[in-house]
This record gives C-alpha cells, sequence and structure tokens, in this order.
C-alpha cells in the first residue's frame, strides 16, 4: 500500500467529513495545488461522496444533508474557477452580439443565467443559505478519462449547458447544450 | 457528568420504571438514526418500517437490561442491528417474487427534470446503491451512518463501540472500494 497515497485518502476523507482542522485543510490545499492527480482524486471522492449522500437519503427518506453546503472552500472553487472563466470566455464568445450572422436556431437562450451560473463567487459550493425548490443541482460527469462534464441547467426545462473540461489543463474544450 | 448524559440517564430510568412518556421520548429522539442503522444493516428500505417495529418492541422488553444508562446509543445500536440482521436472515429464507422496491422501480425523481434525465438519474443512484449494499459490512455500516444522520467520527465511534480512528480508517476504505466498483461506470 502506498502510504503517500493512503495519507492522502485519509486527508481527503477527514475534509469531506469536516473533521479535519484548519491545519489539515491548508496542507491539502497545498497538495491539489501542486499535484493534478491528487486534485484529480479529491474531485473524483467529492462527487462520488456527494451522488452516495443524495442516493441514500432518497432511498432512506431523509431530508437533505445541510453538511455538504458547508465543505470548506478547497480546490474545488479554486480548480472550478480555472473552468469558469474558460467556461465564461466561451460563452461570452456564444452571446448573440459575438456570434456570426445567421440563422438564430442555435441560439444560446438563457445564456445570461448560464453565465451567472458561472461567474466567479457565484459558486455556493460552500455557501449554507437555503436555496429554492427549483435549484437544480449542477452535476458532474466522469468517464475515466482526463475530461470533465460540467452540466449546468439551461433556462428551458429539461435542456441542459455541457461544458467539457480537460481536467489536467483545466480549460474548456466545447460548450454544447443537451437533452 | 455532562448535560446530555444526565438526561439520557433520566430518560431510560424513567422509562425502565415504565413511563410513557419517558418512552415516547426514546422513540422520538433516537428512532431516525435506529431505522439508518437497519438500512445501513440491510440495504432495503422496503424493510425498514416493519423491521423498526420488532426494533422498538425488543428494545421495551430488554430496557431493564440496560444497567448503565450512558451506553443507550451504543446499547439501541445493538439492538437494531441484531433484528436487522435476524430479520434479513429470515427473510433470505423465504423464496421472494418481486425484488425490494429500490431495485425493481426506479427511485422517485423529485425535481421536475425531463423523463431522460430523471431515468439517468435514477440509473445513477440506483448503481450507486448496488454499489454501497454490497460494501463489506464493517465499511457500510460507517458509511451509511455518516450520510445519513450527519455524524461526527466520534458520534459513530460511540455507537458501533469503536475508536474514532477506526471510523476514520473504515470510511477511506468505505470511499476507496466504493470508487474502484464505480471507477467508469459513472457518468453523472
Amino acid at each position: 500500500m502506498n502510504t503517500d497515497r493512503e495519507q492522502l485518502e485519509h486527508l481527503i476523507t477527514r475534509v469531506l467529513d469536516g473533521e479535519a482542522t484548519a491545519m489539515e485543510r491548508a496542507a491539502l490545499q497545498r497538495r491539489l495545488d501542486a499535484d493534478p492527480l491528487a486534485r484529480r482524486l479529491f474531485e473524483e471522492h467529492r462527487a462520488l461522496d456527494a451522488l452516495a449522500g443524495e442516493a441514500l437519503r432518497a432511498a432512506a427518506g431523509c431530508p437533505a444533508s445541510r453538511r455538504h453546503l458547508q465543505l470548506p472552500q478547497l480546490p474545488w472553487v479554486r480548480y472550478g474557477l480555472g473552468a469558469v472563466a474558460a467556461a465564461a470566455a466561451i460563452l461570452i464568445w456564444l452571446s448573440p452580439q459575438h456570434r456570426p450572422a445567421g440563422p438564430a436556431r442555435e441560439a444560446a437562450p438563457g445564456h445570461a443565467s448560464v453565465a451567472n451560473w458561472l461567474r466567479p463567487g457565484a459558486l455556493t459550493a460552500d455557501a449554507i443559505a437555503p436555496l429554492p425548490a427549483s435549484f437544480e443541482r449542477p452535476q458532474v460527469r466522469v468517464r475515466g478519462s482526463q475530461q470533465d462534464y460540467i452540466v449546468l441547467p439551461a433556462d428551458q426545462p429539461g435542456t441542459y449547458w455541457i461544458i467539457e473540461v480537460d481536467r489536467e489543463q483545466t480549460h474548456a474544450i466545447r460548450i454544447y447544450r443537451d437533452y | 457528568m455532562s448535560i446530555d448524559a444526565d438526561a439520557v440517564h433520566e430518560v431510560v430510568r424513567a422509562a425502565q420504571q415504565g413511563s410513557r412518556q419517558a418512552a415516547d421520548r426514546l422513540v422520538r429522539e433516537h428512532d431516525a438514526w435506529v431505522r439508518s442503522v437497519i438500512y445501513a444493516v440491510t440495504g432495503r428500505s422496503d424493510d425498514v418500517d416493519d423491521i423498526a417495529q420488532q426494533v422498538w418492541t425488543r428494545v421495551w422488553e430488554r430496557l431493564g437490561s440496560l444497567e448503565n444508562p450512558r451506553q443507550l446509543r451504543s446499547w439501541l445500536y445493538t439492538v437494531a442491528r441484531n433484528t436487522a440482521l435476524d430479520v434479513s436472515m429470515s427473510n433470505r429464507r423465504r423464496t421472494r417474487r418481486a425484488a425490494p422496491l429500490d431495485e425493481q422501480m426506479p427511485l422517485v425523481d423529485r425535481s421536475g427534470t425531463c423523463p431522460v434525465t430523471a431515468a439517468s438519474r435514477s440509473e445513477l443512484q440506483h448503481m450507486i446503491l448496488e454499489a454501497v449494499r454490497s460494501l463489506p459490512a464493517l465499511y457500510r455500516e460507517p458509511f451509511v451512518l455518516r450520510h445519513l444522520n450527519d455524524w461526527s467520527y466520534a458520534q459513530i465511534a460511540e455507537v458501533l463501540g469503536l475508536s474514532v480512528e477506526s471510523v476514520e480508517t473504515r470510511l477511506v476504505r468505505a470511499r476507496a472500494l466504493l470508487r474502484e466498483m464505480l471507477a467508469g461506470k459513472v457518468q453523472r
């Protein structure tokens, strides 16, 4: 067993469970800033933990956990900001005033609201404020490759923006609509 | 002695002496997490109600045997776990025509999303629940208790009779196993 890997997993678990001290959180932050593989591991654990918690509470009929709203502001925000900035740049490019003239069939409806989602500071991974009933948490798809897919609800019900992000490079590859 | 420990002591003693009010209070304060233990042991939400009733019946029958009221939580955990295991063993001996509800039907999606997304999400949840269910019990139970009750390591340790370090290690193992089981399968 890789001791370093085990130590990292313990640190990640303590952070995810809200048991880490400030020093431990800072240590994890430094590690994630310096090590893309550690960052990937953290994101996978974080996302899987959130999904497992949601699935268990749904199956057991329990209310939503408040703990996930109290995660320390860690690499998800910083890491996400990099992808967010890139995605926002692409969204700006996609906005009506920048698009080439042509049929408006693939106009980016609600791009302003999506851009609001992606504005740094609009991320509320560790916010404690209550969420509206219609809130739909963004989902992240992981395909076992270095690409992540961030799914954000668009304005029209049942439609979504998919942001494909290269995790290693932390930039958005493309954005497209999905259903 | 902390205030909480005092309160627990008084309620348990009163319940042992037949106080209906104290008994009701015990159920109110502990039923939710007892149910989470049942779910953690069985992995089947449709069994929880029936087993919970059996648990509380056993609690009232055996409460007099609890010598130290401060050990109420660990004692309740033991009763709940053993009851759940007994019922699970008994159920396995019977022939079942239909799979439990959460194996058979997609979970209810309350988000109001489109059917395709709702189906994808319910499939994902089903896959994750199956993975959790297949974890070894010593990893599954602290993992489920952590998620269903938002308990700290100390709280889980108290109920399971473990050290805090052991709880942490078991949660690390649970997450590592889930990640291995779901690697490449998860498109969230």
